[in-house]
């Protein structure tokens, strides 16, 4: 019986030559086979070397037909093209600086978009790392110095003029190769902005989607080509700009992953391009922009989002979940992590009936309902607004804590609407709003003698707060001390800036005490009842105290850290 | 039972008359075998880098017995790993000043055999 199933790494220059020999030996007419001075020997590995280069290339042929085993980038871009999935080149860290400037009360001030920013750092390589306002921002001047948020892109501003619509090749234009472009699709914090004639154009993840506001064919989409090239796609199914039309592109040369910096810690920020504030009086006089030396930045948090263009497993993990969701959100999953994509979202937990009533009962109230959470990128008017609390622990330190109280109506319907074109028709969706459950701890520590104890202190404190960070962390997780105790005493967990490197110094740490912001209920062992969170995940010992079992939140609540509560004692 | 030990084809793919592709036997074999040895620079054969010797690049040294000494331990050596069939009995090289050559002699027994066999041969560039 024929065996036809294809052994390819089996068919290589020595197994070939090995058949050869099996198969002359059992012949009189060349005998010389073993002897490799012999003609039939270098015509047996000719004949070999020749075989195992076909196989090879058969073989990768046959692999660089599937996206499971594709191992050729070329390959990997189109089949994952195929299903639907834009393979994403560079991306850009993401932030958001506080600007201090200040104009007459009633004024409105504009941070303009595309001004080039100097965070004053470089990288390894040495390249400043540099940052762009993408979209402009407007304030109303309260007649005092005010802090102003303005969300940044990390890259060089680079701007490509002097194209027309006559150098549309199959209606893309490639841009010079020289440059990675940050190709973050965001609505909000654009990346790039093409203009065509007089007028910008609108950037689309797909021809087929449509723009809803406003209602324009006026469309490009921003592609990373198989051949890892970024290149501005027309469609002629919407609108393609004509011959003489002047096509230009302002972009960004992002530095990708080296490009990501943490907070700033007093150093002077450089105003790079002219003209970044403009004030348009309340009198209605002509507009005038601010002097720069008034205007003084600062970064209070670590930018995020920073990416490598994705590599063949990343494009292949992220194409087939693609293909799953059938460009629908069906799931929880594909709901957090289409509203996770956005710049301005964090982390997002959707839940329905199932997870609110398990029972299998059933709540016909809750019949294809979906709840959505969310945490901002930064709280306030624009996203969810909040209000202040305080919390007080059991060692009696009082932080205070934020308490979100409802979400900004435009954001709630930007959500919405970014949820709409992946809307399951018979979905409704609601917008709940995320319960914050603050977290305490009371740690000891005994040290190892060469360390300073204020070092550990610090250090602990830092991976704490590293450790809560709310892209570590996720809706309805579980809070259990014995993992937080062995992340921080782990050395080689370190966050990308920073090694904690005095946690080496640490020969004991024990968590004292958990005191928690909300009330946490008891233990249930039935979990088909109603649930309260947080609450205790085991029941209590009868014979010990049993304070530290491990928390679970509800749906709806995410974890923080107090940490202006949190103490560190050194224990002897 | 075949009347030879050692069988090859032939490297110029000569037919006999059935129109098979002739057969190199015994002596023409080992024949075969020894010119490619000789012929072949180290390197030059596929997947088999160390099969023959390196003496194409003292041929192009200046002619004398420093070289001919080299080229026959190199040919010797050679032989010896890639041609266990044969000992070698003994082997003569002359340099040819005026011709820019070396006339060589190899004499070796075959295995199973007390006969010498001679084989002459030029190296030249």
């Amino acid at each position: 019986m024929a065996e036809f199933t294809p052994e390819y790494l089996s068919i290589d220059f020595l197994s070939l030559i090995e058949k050869f020999k099996t198969e002359l030996g059992n012949s009189d007419i060349f005998r010389d086979y073993d002897f490799e001075g012999s003609n039939i020997a270098i015509l047996m590995e000719l004949n070999a070397y020749v075989s195992e280069l076909n196989t090879f290339f058969i073989n990768k042929i046959a692999k660089n037909n599937f996206l499971e085993t594709a191992d050729v980038y070329e390959a990997a871009n189109r089949l994952a093209r195929q299903v639907g999935y834009e393979p994403k080149g560079t991306r850009s860290a993401r932030g958001t600086v506080t600007i201090t400037a200040s104009g007459s009360a009633g004024d409105t001030l504009t941070v303009k978009p595309w001004r080039q920013l100097n965070s004053g750092r470089v990288d390894e390589d040495g390249n400043e790392i540099l940052f762009a306002t993408t979209a402009p921002v407007n304030v109303i001047a309260t007649g005092e110095l005010q802090d102003i948020s303005v969300p940044i892109r990390q890259g060089e501003l680079i701007t490509l003029t002097g194209y027309t619509g006559d150098d549309l090749i199959d209606n893309e234009l490639i841009l010079p190769t020289e440059y990675g472009y940050d190709d973050d699709l965001s609505d909000e914090l654009p990346s790039l902005q093409v203009t065509v004639g007089n007028d910008i154009w609108t950037r689309l993840s797909d021809f087929y989607l449509d723009v809803l506001t406003p209602d324009s064919d006026d469309v490009y989409m921003f592609i990373y080509d198989r051949y890892r090239r970024n290149k501005i796609v027309f469609n002629s199914g919407r609108n393609v700009p004509a011959e003489t039309d002047t096509i230009s592109v302002i972009t960004l040369n992002s530095l990708g992953t080296n490009g990501s910096i943490g907070a700033d810690v007093g150093e002077t920020w450089i105003i790079e391009s002219d003209n970044l504030i403009e004030v348009t009086p309340s009198a209605g006089t002509a507009p005038y922009y601010l002097d720069n030396e008034s205007i003084t930045i600062s970064l209070s948090a670590a930018t995020i989002g920073a990416a490598a263009a994705e590599t063949i497993s990343e494009i292949r993990f992220n194409s087939q979940s693609a293909l799953r969701a059938q460009f629908r959100n069906v799931n929880s999953n594909a709901y957090n992590s289409y509203l996770s994509a956005r710049s301005d979202v964090v982390k997002a937990n959707a839940y329905g009936e199932q997870d609110l009533v398990p029972s299998g009962a059933g709540d016909p109230e809750e019949y294809n309902i979906v709840h959505i959470s969310v945490i901002p990128e930064t709280y306030g008017s624009n996203t969810i607004q909040t209000s202040a609390s305080t919390f007080t622990t059991d060692w009696g330190q009082t932080g205070s804590i934020l308490v979100p109280t409802q979400y900004s109506s435009s954001w709630n319907d930007a959500l919405l609407l970014y949820l709409r074109p992946r809307k399951m028709l018979c979905a409704y969706e609601i917008m709940e709003i995320p319960d914050l459950v603050y977290f305490s701890f009371e740690i000891g520590i005994r040290k190892k003698r060469i360390y300073e104890f204020i070092d550990i202190q610090q250090d602990v404190l830092a991976k704490l707060i590293y450790y809560f960070r709310n892209d570590n962390q996720a809706f309805s997780s579980e809070i259990d001390f014995n993992d937080i105790t062995e992340y921080l005493i782990d050395t080689t967990e370190v966050s990308p800036t920073d090694n904690f490197t005095n946690i080496k110094g640490i020969r004991n740490l024990n968590i004292r005490d958990i005191n928690v912001s909300k009330t946490v209920y008891e233990y249930n062992a039935n979990p088909d009842n109603p649930n309260l969170f947080p609450k205790w995940t085991i029941a209590p010992w009868t014979n010990r105290d049993n304070m530290l079992r491990p928390i679970q939140l509800g749906l709806n609540q995410f974890p923080y850290l107090s940490s202006d509560t949190v103490s560190i004692i050194e224990e002897s | 039972m075949a009347d030879y030990y050692y069988s090859d084809y032939d490297e110029n793919f000569n037919r006999q008359s059935d129109g098979d592709v002739q057969q190199d036997k015994d002596l023409a074999a080992i024949y075969n075998s020894l010119q490619n040895i000789i012929l072949t620079t180290q390197g030059e054969r596929r997947m088999l880098p160390t099969f023959a010797s390196n003496i194409k690049g003292l041929l192009f040294e200046p002619i004398d017995e420093v070289s001919a000494r080299l080229i026959a331990e190199g040919l010797l050596d050679a032989i010896k790993v890639w041609e266990t069939r044969i000992e070698v009995t003994g082997f003569d090289i002359e340099p040819r000043y005026d011709e820019n050559l070396y006339r060589c002699s190899l004499k070796y027994t075959i295995q199973n055999s007390d006969e010498v066999e001679a084989l002459d041969f030029i190296l030249t560039r």
